[in-house]
């Protein structure tokens, strides 16, 4: 099976007024088509900068990284936004929905701006929320959702595009435990339903049995977790 | 993102209820009254200006300059009154006969000094045959009869304007003196004085143009007139004046007239006047443009507080596949919404006040002479004089509007070409916003 992801002595270093500081140092990470990879670390250790830079959210240091034929590294603006809208799904900690739009929109809105009609981009969105529970709550705004709900969506809205590849930051970080479950139960099944890659960190390490491997990032290195 | 997704999420940002963080919704509403307060001076000023100036250059062009006017340049050979008469009106036949001259006229004028019961003042004598009240297509529209008849009923008869009745103090069967100068054969200058009666006081409607108007029966106004002070002229109305074709028309007019006549037209006889009305317009509608500009600048500043309060949505966006110009089209949209709303409100609020252009000054007027009189009482004073907006020495009676579509459309597309540019820089820098940044402020 070919890699999706394909990382190769990856540095990241912040530079601000006093030390620069390295959070990632020569890390090495492959990752197949159709696997579940769960990253755990305490905070600070650069989890969620790892996955910008694979999300073309941030940008490298130095070393090679490659998400499918994509160098991420030296992508322009126009390819990162043809990176970001067809082959990446975002789901973050919180769950970053548009105040104004429903539930609906909120999930159609990425298919539509990659220039499917309203009523396909409709279509796809309400079945990808049936998926997830929401069906009655199609025609919600954010503001008359729960947490776990406005999560769901999240989750919805991050599959619309048939992306190949889902990255999850701390997807459960903000919920109680009873709907963070809720809400892993729900990625990890959408994932293995549409087959999709998903490279998910978390500090729940609870989370590390769910998926295919698992990560612990220390000292900007990634190493096997054993539970 | 493309230009369909852009229009949805700016059609959200308008539509975005007003709550407790809505300041941006607030400036864009803010902002499409700004444009709207903006655009009504500004069409009130070109629909009234136009109207002013149509008025006013069609009661000059009618009234006083004609169409075109044939002037006598060289003295009479003959000095009898009878003869001169029978001359002009030979010429004015021959002029009449070609198919596109609606009328001619023939006029002599001068100055002189007129006397009433109450006062003196400078007249000017026009000496005409009584058909030009009748026949002429301007006097019928813009004359306006304040007092008895236009008919010229004797040879003593006179019409004169509104202004000079009121400052001579006469009205209808009241007699004036004319005074005026005749040069003796040893070319010594003495008075003369001819009494007229008042047949009839009129107006039209421009008080500039008939200030100083004393219409008196041709043979008798030539009689009074002395000659070489007299202009002779005959006034022509002609189909076609403002058209192409007028200077066609002219050249044939001009082959049909003697040496001793010289053919001037209704634009080289008040070139002047419009030249100063079209750049007195100009100067105010640029005023009006600079106040248009400074209300969309509001625009500008209202789509710099949406971008700023929606900085967490531009960040979800690009993290979703969003693209910087995408973002920023949403923007500028929003931007050109704000200018069409503008226009949706200000322009029929613009032209109502131009509809209303006379009943709205009247009623500023009356509130400004209670709130002085008041005042004046006050502080104990009694010697008020009413305060005219309008003076109407310079102005028309009623303003009257002239809406010209092709302008307003001119006006709507300008706004909001003009409400897009000013979106412009916002905009772009909403695009060029970094996820990442943002997020990690959230």
């Amino acid at each position: 099976m070919s890699n999706i992801i394909e990382i190769k002595k990856l540095v990241k270093t912040f530079y601000g007024a006093g030390e620069p500081l390295s959070i990632l140092e020569s890390l090495d990470m492959s990752v197949e088509f159709g696997t579940k990879v769960i990253i755990l670390g305490e905070s600070g250790c650069g989890k969620s900068t790892l996955l910008n830079i694979i999300g073309g959210l941030d940008t490298p240091t130095a070393g090679i990284v490659k998400v499918g034929t994509y160098d991420i590294a030296n992508l322009n603006e126009e390819q990162l936004t043809e990176y970001r809208s067809s082959f990446l799904g975002l789901v973050f900690q919180f769950h970053y929905l548009l105040k104004d739009f429903t539930a609906l929109e909120n999930v159609m809105l990425p298919m539509y701006m990659r220039g499917a009609s309203k009523k396909q981009a409709s279509e796809r969105a309400r079945q990808l929320l049936c998926d997830v529970g929401l069906e009655s709550r199609l025609a919600h705004l954010p503001a008359q959702m729960s947490g776990g709900e406005r999560q769901r969506v999240a989750v919805a809205r991050a599959l619309v595009n048939d992306p190949k590849l889902i990255l999850a930051d701390e997807p459960t970080g903000n919920l109680d435990p009873k709907h963070g479950a809720n809400i892993s139960d729900i990625l990890f099944s959408m994932v293995e339903k549409y087959g999709k890659t998903l490279v998910m960190v978390t500090h729940d390490v609870s989370l590390s049995s769910r998926g295919d491997i698992s990560y612990k990032l220390q000292n900007g290195q990634l190493v096997n977790y054993e539970s | 993102m493309n230009l369909k997704s852009s229009f949805w999420y700016a059609t959200k940002i308008l539509n975005s209820p007003f709550g407790k963080n809505t300041t941006g919704r607030r400036s864009l509403v803010g902002a499409i009254f700004c444009i709207a307060l903006s655009l009504v001076p500004l069409v009130v000023v070109q629909t009234v200006a136009d109207g002013m100036i149509e008025g006013i250059t069609s009661r000059m062009v009618g009234l006083s300059s004609y169409h075109a006017a044939a002037y006598l340049v060289t003295p009479f050979s003959n000095n009898s009154t009878e003869a001169q008469i029978a001359e002009l009106e030979n010429t004015r036949k021959t002029l009449e006969k070609q198919s596109f001259v609606q009328g001619a006229f023939v006029e002599v004028s001068g100055t002189a000094l007129a006397a009433g019961k109450n006062g003196r003042s400078g007249a000017q004598i026009r000496a005409i045959n009584n058909r030009l009240f009748t026949e002429n297509s301007a006097f019928l529209k813009y004359i306006n009869v304040v007092e008895g008849t236009t008919n010229l009923l004797n040879s003593s008869s006179a019409v004169i304007g509104k202004k000079i009745a009121q400052d001579l103090g006469v009205h209808v069967g009241d007699s004036i003196r004319l005074i005026g100068t005749m040069t003796l054969a040893n070319g010594k200058v003495i008075p003369k004085v001819k009494i007229f009666k008042i047949s009839g006081i009129v107006s039209s409607g421009y008080e500039e143009l008939d200030a100083l108007w004393v219409f008196v029966p041709l043979a008798s106004g030539m009689a009074f007139l002395s000659g070489s002070s007299s202009q002779f002229k005959i006034g022509l109305e002609i189909d076609g004046a403002f058209t192409n074709n007028f200077a066609l028309e002219i050249s044939e007019i001009k082959s049909k007239l003697s040496s001793n006549w010289s053919l001037f037209t209704w634009s080289e006889l008040n070139s002047s006047q419009y030249e100063n009305f079209a750049s007195t317009r100009i100067l105010l509608l640029f005023i009006m443009f600079l106040i248009l500009l400074i209300s969309s600048v509001n625009i500008s500043a209202a789509i710099v507080m949406v971008v700023m309060e929606r900085r967490s949505e531009i960040a979800i966006l690009k993290s979703m596949g969003a693209s910087p110009s995408g973002i920023t089209a949403s923007f500028i949209l929003c931007g050109t919404f704000c200018g069409l709303g503008g226009v949706v409100i200000g322009i029929p609020l613009g032209l109502l006040c131009s509809i209303n252009v006379n009943e709205i000054l009247d009623f500023i007027q009356k509130i400004v002479n209670v709130c002085a009189k008041f005042m004046y009482l006050l502080v104990g004073k009694t010697d008020y004089i009413p305060v005219e907006l309008l003076n109407p020495a310079y102005y028309l009676d009623s303003i009257p509007i002239h809406i010209s579509f092709t302008e307003l459309f001119v006006i709507a597309i300008g706004t909001i070409c003009l409400s897009m540019i000013v979106s412009f820089l916002p905009s772009v820098h909403a695009g060029q916003e970094k996820p990442l940044s943002i997020f990690r402020k959230l």
